[in-house]
Parts: C-alpha cells; structure tokens; sequence
C-alpha cells in the first residue's frame, strides 16, 4: 500500500447507508467482548469460545432492546 | 493467567504508563505476552476502524465531539497523532481557501464511538494492569518475608 492510498484511507471518510449502520455494531461489540474476556479469563483458551458467547449475548440483547423500542414506538404511533 | 510468582517485577505506575503507551504492552511488561498482544491487536484496530470510517478530520477533534475526546485520549500517544493530522488538515484547508470536508452521519457518529470506545477499552486494561502489577509485588513481597523468616 502506498503512503498515499493509506494516507487517503484516514483522511477521507466511508459513507455508511441502509443495513450497514445495523451492522457496525457487530465489530464493535466484538471488540468489547475480546478485551473484556480476555482481562477476566483465567485460562488463555477459554477465551475464544467466551468472547463468541459475550458477542452473541451482547448483539441478541441490542436487537431484542430494539424490537421493544420499535414495538411501543408502533403502539404509541 | 500466569500465576503471581511468574510475573515480571515491574512497578504499578510503570506498568499503567506502558499500558496507556502502547496499549498492550503493561501486560507485555508484566509477562502477559498473549494477553498483551491480544490487547494491541483489538484496540488499535478500533481505534484506527473509527478514524478510518469517519476521516481523522471528524472522529478526533478536540472542540466539536464533547468529552468523547477525553475517551480517545485514553487510547494513547496515537490519538495525540491523529490529533496532531486533524489539525493540519485544518491548515491545510484554510492556506487553500476551501471549506473543510467533514463526514455527515452516521459515518460521523459511529467513528467517533469507535475511537472512543476504543479509548474506554484501554482504560480497563491500563487498571487490569495496575492490578496485575500490585499483586505481583504483593507476592514478591511475601516471598522476600518468608526467605527471612527461614534464614532467621
């Protein structure tokens, strides 16, 4: 990669539209859930499986938030 | 986890500057070397994904994202880095006479979330570490107690 297209890559922006601003949270929430298992894991091993397992938790608990939130933003609507 | 016998000796204050340093590397110093890198590999990507996605020019600003700043920094010397490359896009633009580019929403929301939860996320690693440092030298010091107390 050349300096410019990598300085380009930090200097320009991506534009984000539909299902992908759905998306972002995935990474995020990964991200979250590796640093978090990885400080309290005591065995290096066990960490993988619990990172999938918190990321799982933490995307379902998002989702299931935002079904509610749509649900009584249709009740009330 | 390696046990606290097996820790490196380094002192709690060092081990939270290398740590804010390079994210990773209080653990690294510590004997942690997976942890370490595993902390370095996640938290500079999170913090350069954002700043990727949003241009240094929005994501890191210290006048128009409010205290996410104060998360960013906790990241380390690079968002000082990306400071410094926000800035000098400013000047850039204005010795050119243009207005500066920023990104619109939501590309300058979730960057600016990215980078500050990557901040975040090294804060719970800088204080892991502090942790990890103090009882290191708890156990240290308990050897050095019980070596006395046998020679004595």
């Amino acid at each position: 990669m050349t300096p410019h297209l990598l300085a380009a890559l930090f200097i320009d922006w991506i534009p984000i539209t539909g299902v992908g601003r759905l998306g972002m949270l995935l990474p995020l929430a990964l991200s979250v859930s590796i640093v978090y298992r990885t400080i309290r894991c005591e065995r290096l091993a066990a960490i993988p499986l619990a990172s999938l397992v918190l990321w799982v938790t933490i995307v379902g608990g998002m989702m299931l938030i935002g079904v509610i939130l749509l649900a009584i933003f249709h009740l009330l609507a | 986890m390696a046990t606290e016998q097996d820790r490196s000796a380094v002192p709690s204050p060092l081990a939270m500057l290398l740590a804010w340093l390079v994210p990773g590397l209080g653990h690294w110093a510590l004997g942690e070397r997976i942890r370490g890198v595993v902390f370095f590999v996640v938290i500079n990507a999170t913090f350069w994904g954002g700043v990727a996605i949003g241009g240094v020019r929005t994501t890191v600003t210290s006048r128009e994202n409010g205290a996410w700043i104060a998360a960013q920094l906790c990241a380390g010397p690079q968002t000082l880095a990306a400071l410094y490359l926000s800035q000098k896009q400013d000047r850039l633009a204005q010795a050119a006479g243009r207005q500066v580019v920023k990104a619109p929403w939501p590309s300058s929301s979730i960057a600016v979330v990215y980078s500050g939860v990557a901040g975040l996320l090294n804060l719970l690693v800088i204080l892991n570490a502090l942790v990890l440092a103090e009882s290191a030298a708890e156990a240290a010091a308990k050897r050095s107690a019980g070596r006395r107390e046998a020679s004595g």
